[in-house]
């Protein structure tokens, strides 16, 4: 892996802009901001197929840990509600039937070349950078290094896997995400347009506009509603980019359990993928293979790290770096003065992971800034179908943390 | 080759629309609220007193509130299928005539002082389905919506008025659809639909993972 600086194209915001990615940019602050073509990374074909062959591997191990962690009845140390736990093991029951899934994205710690990838976490339920993935990357590629290759089939990846759902699952597809948010908003229309290219019949409604519809007098009546569009529509299918976590814990929680459980309603994300999208994962995966070379040591207790350890400690339903601390740990577990990094967060009350601190690809550029770049895997329908990575001068990648494209040779 | 052989750019044109397509409110029942065609269908579940008093303060409202118009075709190029003529006083002493969508029925909600539904539909207090809070019981932010938040303290009946296409207003607002062409709701069951359940919970939100 090799941090490669170039003059960014002198029109990229018009050409970027063209492509419908209006959120490239974090307004106000060091630019660039968030899309970042002043540099890319160049990797070999043979890191490519090590961190694809470690996706593919990693998604199967994780797969395999739900199942445990339903059937030991290990949930509750994940964190979740009764309510969530009785879904999940429903959703988890019923995988193979009636859940639909998309996708996935790991996140690995890799400095390249023989160096296995390290899973850092796999951001299952809400994973982001899809469209900079797909389309930003592919398209810059196209116009500065159209010989070059760069692993990233996902549009091919997601058609496929729409029309295998769509397959499954006749009917209107809704797609929804949190308003206003430039970034979700512009995920969802690209999730909408690969839907409409698999031949679905897809509409997109508003988190805040989906209503519950009920007969006269049973507006509190969980058993007799379902949920609508603003036309009052009644939704089967839906597609959602905002956390399974938060959905729960809305009013409407009660409701969007009930409609699951039933089969009413048809969630993608499906539920037990909140099992592996849960940090506690990383615990479980180490128990069940430990050294496995594609992960770090991780514990729910630190004390179980030995003293003098640098560890990372992650809360359980945290995101984009959210919370995420690091640290030294003295003789039996507490910290050995203050952390090295950490960032703020509405995370950690639900509990902590502890992960070994990995090294990551890091390189200097002209101006002496180093930078620390994460590799974010993707998985769609079970395959490793492309790569995205994102830089931090820091070293918990967060959810500003630069995108950066890359191609191989 | 890894890469795409063709990515399809659909997305120029997409980028253009906004997402959310309605910018009209487009929710809200209170929690609780329920809509009656008329006096009899109230009274097969509430004292019929309340019924009563509940129609006029209905009617009332809804000479305020409803959409109004000069004339009967200005009032059904509108949407309204079913316009009736109303007349109001004015300041001067004198009235005027004009034309608005009848009202096709009104939702009453609780009554102040507790009291419930009176046909045993008694349905679970709101706090039932708030405990299933947060996963782990974590510090999701105000989880309470801006539905129903006032249930309790709702005692008014509100009028109710349709258009062509089957959508029931009060107050400007959707609440309900019936089928398109429903001149009268009797005491058929009338679908409601309550808004704004999703969303409140997101914790500092800036999206995904």
């Amino acid at each position: 892996m090799q941090r490669i600086s170039l003059a960014p194209r002198p029109d990229w915001i018009a050409k970027v802009e063209a492509l419908g990615f209006d959120w490239h940019s974090v307004p106000e602050t060091e630019q660039p901001s968030y899309w970042d073509e002043s540099a890319y990374w160049k990797l070999t074909a043979d890191e490519v197929d090590r961190l694809e062959a470690a996706t593919e591997e990693l998604h199967a191990m994780c797969i395999e840990a739900a199942g445990q962690a339903v059937e030991r009845g290990l949930l509750p140390h994940f964190g979740f509600s009764e309510t969530a736990i009785a879904l999940i093991e429903e959703s988890w029951r019923r995988r193979d039937a009636d859940q639909l899934s998309i996708y996935g994205r790991f996140d690995f710690a890799y400095t390249g070349a023989d160096a296995p990838p390290k899973m850092l976490e796999y951001n299952a339920d809400t994973p982001t950078g899809l469209y900079e993935a797909a389309v930003v990357q592919w398209a810059w590629l196209e116009e500065r290094f159209p010989e070059s290759d760069q692993f990233n089939s996902l549009h091919e990846g997601l058609v496929q896997a729409w029309t295998k759902l769509r397959d499954k699952n006749k009917g209107v597809l809704h797609l929804t995400c949190l308003t206003p948010h430039a970034e979700d908003e512009g995920t969802l229309r690209y999730m909408l347009d690969t839907a409409l290219e698999a031949g679905w019949t897809a509409k997109i409604v508003g988190a805040s506009d989906i209503g519950w519809s009920t007969l006269d007098g049973a507006a509190t009546n969980i058993a007799d509603g379902y949920f609508v569009d603003l036309e009052d529509s009644k939704i089967e299918t839906l597609f959602k980019i905002v956390p399974w976590d938060w959905l729960l814990s809305d009013e409407f929680g009660a409701r969007l359990v009930h409609a699951v459980k039933t089969g009413e309603l048809t969630v993608i994300e499906p539920a037990w993928k909140m099992i592996i999208a849960n940090k506690a994962i990383l615990a479980l995966l180490w128990e069940m293979y430990p050294d496995h070379p594609n992960l770090l040591p991780a514990f729910m207790d630190r004390s179980a790290f030995a003293p003098g350890s640098t560890v990372v400690a992650k809360p359980l339903l945290g995101r984009e770096g959210a919370n995420i601390s690091i640290a030294e740990l003295g003789a039996d577990g507490p910290l050995a003065g203050a952390p090295i990094a950490s960032m703020d967060g509405a995370y950690g009350d639900e509990g902590y992971v502890y992960q070994a601190l990995s090294p990551m690809a890091s390189a200097v550029d002209d101006a002496g800034k180093t930078h620390h770049a994460v590799i974010g895997s993707w998985v769609i329908d079970g395959i490793g179908r492309g790569i995205g990575i994102r830089e931090d001068t820091g070293l918990i990648t967060h959810n500003r943390s630069r995108f950066v494209p890359h191609l191989f040779e | 080759m890894r890469k795409s052989r063709y990515v399809t750019l659909l997305l120029a044109g997409a980028a253009a629309t906004t997402l959310v397509a309605c910018d009209q409110q487009h929710d809200m029942t209170q929690d609780g609220e329920t809509l009656y065609g008329d006096v009899a269908a109230c009274a097969k579940e509430r004292d019929p007193a309340e019924c009563d008093q509940g129609f006029a303060q209905a009617k009332e409202e809804h000479l305020k509130q409803a959409p109004k118009f000069t004339t009967k075709e200005e009032c059904e190029a509108a949407g309204f299928t079913q316009c009736e003529t109303a007349q109001v006083r004015t300041a001067e002493g004198g009235s005027q005539s004009f034309f608005m969508p009848m009202m096709m029925g009104y939702m009453m909600g609780q009554m102040l002082g507790g009291r419930g539904y009176g046909g045993g539909m008694g349905m679970p207090p709101r706090q039932d389905q708030q405990s299933t809070g947060s996963a782990g019981g974590s510090a999701a932010g105000g989880a309470s919506g801006a539905a129903g938040a006032n249930t309790a303290a709702r005692t008014a009946s509100r009028p109710v008025y349709g258009d062509r296409n089957g959508y029931l207003y009060t107050g400007g607002t959707a609440v309900a659809r019936v089928q398109p062409g429903t001149t009268s709701l009797g005491s058929t069951p009338v679908r409601m639909t309550s808004r704004g359940g999703f969303g409140s919970s997101a914790r500092g939100f800036s999206g995904g993972a």
